[in-house]
């Protein structure tokens, strides 16, 4: 006999005491999946932003507007492809003022053009563009409220007490996970249309897509020093950046999420070292007549390692079974829904991580067991009496 | 007969490794479950605190927070005309026309950049917010740019200290000269200036973002709300109680930290009830022989179940302390997040432990420990002494 079959023949000496120690590593490591995959879902937001982006904003805040001019300067900075500027359009039920919709005014033969992360046929995309009182709205919107291309829309918009109606065009998925994910885009110099005076050709963003990502901080410099002596200063900053910061408001609640995925390692360990340790302890006889048939204590200590590999890699590949479906059809889709979630996606480096930090615990877990075994004195050990 | 505590309580400390070891798991759900908890409670003693239910908000109909809501000056004179507002000592009426904007400060160490609520204010705001109390410094006078910060923000952020100053706008710069406590409510987490000062430096002028009126009575809500909903629908307002529109603030954020904190214990309290029972299986198969002798010596099946419940439940005890001793700990740690329901504004927390949220981790602590004791116990109590005792 093979001394790894020793290993895994102990560990299924004791097939329920086994069995829940496996479950019990399951499940707390089910625990640090989840958190790990919600707190990589924010950095994922992050990191699937399109980094060829610039935004300009009001200096004194994303709920101020600039000149719809500033756009033409904005796009004669060098480096800059393409200039989309944006309004809030503010649009609610025209019967039910308190529902209300996340909606934005923008030029629209760019933003399609520039946005490819919008998923629709391009026969719909160039329907939205061609329409001036167009809309373009998201699929998780529309099925929700049952609105299918082609129809008419009314809303009541916040700046203006007449109506808008508007013809939904496009209906569009997000490649960029939970991006847009209930918006309705609509036609700025529509929209603009509505007002006279003072809030009339304005806008709140200025999207310019630039050539070279690595010219963003640049061309943002740029864009802020030719606007200093205007009456309405700006803030441009890349797009990735924006959306950092915007995940960084929840830095205190990615810590905690951190400090206590290190507490259910911390857990785990126990666990495992526990069982391990409750099996040596019962077999020390038996390892003392190993030692004394000529077994090094270095083959013991494997054989220990060995059974507590056994429990972990069984406890990490039964979690990532559970987890898979777990995150993707229920928790995902909950968090997302009920609780302003990012998107989140079990990634595959997490589920590699998972199996790999388990069969590392594991190996952990029985060095304390292992030791005593080896430093135990064999005489003593066979003269145990159970 | 009875089987003395004394015999659980030694064993759990003949076999202390293994007792701390199962402790542990229930220690975490102990403490992730109270921490939770005590920063949801904290979240709603600091923003639900903040509105009463006889005083009524108005904004703009489009604006889902203040500081998104944008109103032309004009609106207070309206609202003013409307009925149900209560009167002042002096005679006016209790409202007040507020700017509210963000402003981006450095924290004290320069790790972070974050968005605080500006609020513009009138001088009467503290008749109409009596819990505001000015605690250091004095209280900036009408008319200039001098600043009050809440008691939560002194010292957290740069400029943000008696005596210093923020800039706002091409060198406009507020100073600050007082601090004010608001009894824990998110005006603590604010700065408060002059409500023409704050329209001037963010180039807002003739525009106010919310009005704020005390109602005579709680019930005069509804006839105040349609006269200026329904009464000038060409202005846009949308109505809230106040204590309503905290309620809403407050929605997003406990709810995400429940969320959270619920998946953790709720997966993790599977856990610890596994590793609990197998702690107390191995003590059964450990002891089968001197539960034999027990039984011979004449306790009865029930005595020997209590027994072993005792020892798990002890074991669980032991984790509930723990983790109840780390989340007691929570209340000395900063904790600071972006509300999303307004606009990513930060807001500082604090985790407030209460009696009943103590005691119901506590008492959750004691369920996983009792029922992952539960079949080792049940089989403890059926070992036959005969076969025990000849093995």
């Amino acid at each position: 006999m093979h001394l790894w079959q020793l290993s895994v023949r102990n560990a299924a000496r004791s097939p329920a005491r086994s069995a829940m120690t496996v479950m019990a590593v399951a499940i707390s490591l089910l625990a640090f999946v989840v958190l790990r995959t919600v707190s990589a879902g924010w950095t994922e937001t992050v990191k699937q932003t399109p980094n060829n982006r610039v935004l300009v904003r009001h200096r004194m805040g994303w709920g101020r507007s600039m000149p719809s001019h500033y756009t033409q300067d904005v796009a004669r900075v060098p480096g800059v492809n393409a200039v989309i500027g944006a309004s809030w359009a503010g649009l609610s039920h025209p019967k039910n003022p308190r529902l209300r919709f996340e909606a934005t005014a923008l030029d629209a033969k760019p933003f399609v053009d520039t946005h490819d992360e919008l998923l629709a046929p391009s026969a719909r995309k160039a329907d939205f563009v061609a329409d001036r009182s167009g809309a373009m709205v998201s699929r998780e919107l529309a099925e929700e409220l049952g609105w299918r291309e082609g129809q008419r829309l009314r809303f009541r918009s916040a700046d203006s007490p007449t109506e808008l109606e508007l013809t939904l065009s496009c209906i569009f998925q997000s490649r960029r996970h939970g991006w847009a994910r209930r918006q309705i885009f609509l036609h700025w110099a529509y929209f603009n249309e509505r007002f006279v005076g003072p809030q009339r050709d304005r806008v709140n963003m200025i999207v310019a897509s630039i050539a070279k990502p690595a010219d963003g901080a640049r061309i943002a410099r740029e864009i802020d020093a030719h606007f200093v002596a205007h009456e309405d200063q700006t803030t441009s900053e890349e797009d990735r950046a924006v959306m950092a910061q915007l995940v960084a408001r929840f830095g205190a609640i990615l810590e905690a999420l951190d400090v206590i995925s290190v507490l259910i390692l911390g857990v785990v360990l126990l666990i495992l070292g526990n069982t391990l340790a409750l099996g040596v302890r019962e077999r020390v006889t038996e390892y003392a007549t190993l030692r004394a048939l000529g077994f090094a204590p270095a083959q013991i200590l494997c054989s220990v390692l060995g059974e507590a590999a056994t429990f972990g890699v069984l406890a990490g590949l039964l979690c990532l079974l559970v987890s898979y479906p777990l995150l993707e059809l229920a928790l995902a889709r909950f968090l997302q829904e009920q609780a302003s979630f990012p998107a989140i996606q079990l990634s595959a480096d997490i589920a590699w991580v998972t199996v790999a930090i388990a069969a590392l615990l594991s190996g952990l877990a029985a060095v304390v067991p292992a030791l005593g075994i080896m430093k135990g004195d064999v005489v003593q050990g066979l003269r145990k009496v159970g | 007969m009875r089987l003395p505590l004394k015999y659980s309580a030694r064993n759990l400390w003949a076999r202390r490794n293994t007792t701390l070891a199962t402790g542990a798991g229930v220690a975490l759900v102990v403490f992730v479950c109270a921490a939770s908890l005590m920063l949801v409670e904290g979240v709603r003693r600091t923003l639900l605190s903040s509105g009463s239910r006889g005083t009524a908000i108005v904004m703009q109909q489009s604006a889902t927070a203040e500081v998104a809501s944008s109103l032309r000056q004009g609106v207070f004179g309206l609202v003013a005309s409307a009925p149900g507002i209560q009167q002042a000592a002096d005679g006016g009426a209790l409202l007040s026309s507020e700017a509210v904007r963000s402003v981006l400060v450095d924290t004290q160490d320069g790790s972070r950049t974050v968005s605080l609520q500006l609020r513009g204010v009138s001088s009467n705001v503290l008749e109409l917010r009596p819990q505001v109390r000015v605690r250091a410094g004095r209280r900036a006078a009408p008319a200039t740019d001098e600043a009050m910060i809440g008691v939560q923000l002194a010292g957290h952020y740069r400029g943000l200290a008696l005596g210093g100053q923020i800039e706002l706008n091409k060198g406009r710069k507020l100073q600050v000269v007082g601090v004010f406590e608001a009894a824990g409510t998110a005006f603590e987490s604010e700065i408060w200036a002059d409500l023409h000062s704050v329209q001037t430096t963010t180039e807002s002028d003739g525009y106010i973002s919310s009005v704020t009126a005390r109602l005579s009575s709680a019930d005069a809500f509804d006839a105040f709300a349609s006269a200026l909903e329904q009464g000038h629908q060409e202005e846009g307002l949308i109505v809230e109680r106040e204590s309503q529109y905290y309620e809403r603030l407050s929605q997003g954020l406990s709810g995400m930290i429940l969320v959270l904190g619920g998946m953790v214990c709720g997966i993790f309290s599977c856990g610890a009830l596994l590793g609990a029972a197998i702690a107390m299986y191995a003590a059964v198969e450990q002891r089968t022989k001197e539960v034999g002798v027990l039984r011979a010596l004449g306790f009865d099946r029930h005595e020997i179940l209590l027994a072993f419940l005792i020892e798990s439940a002890g074991i669980s005890l032991v984790g509930s302390a723990i983790g109840l001793g780390l989340a007691l700990s929570t209340p000395f740690i900063e904790f600071a997040v972006g509300n999303s329901a307004a606009y990513g504004i930060e807001v500082r927390l604090r985790f407030i432990p209460s009696l009943v949220i103590l005691a119901a981790c506590a008492l959750a602590g004691l369920s996983i420990g009792v029922a992952g004791g539960l079949f080792p116990a049940l089989r403890a109590s059926r070992i036959d002494p005969v076969r025990a005792l000849r093995a």
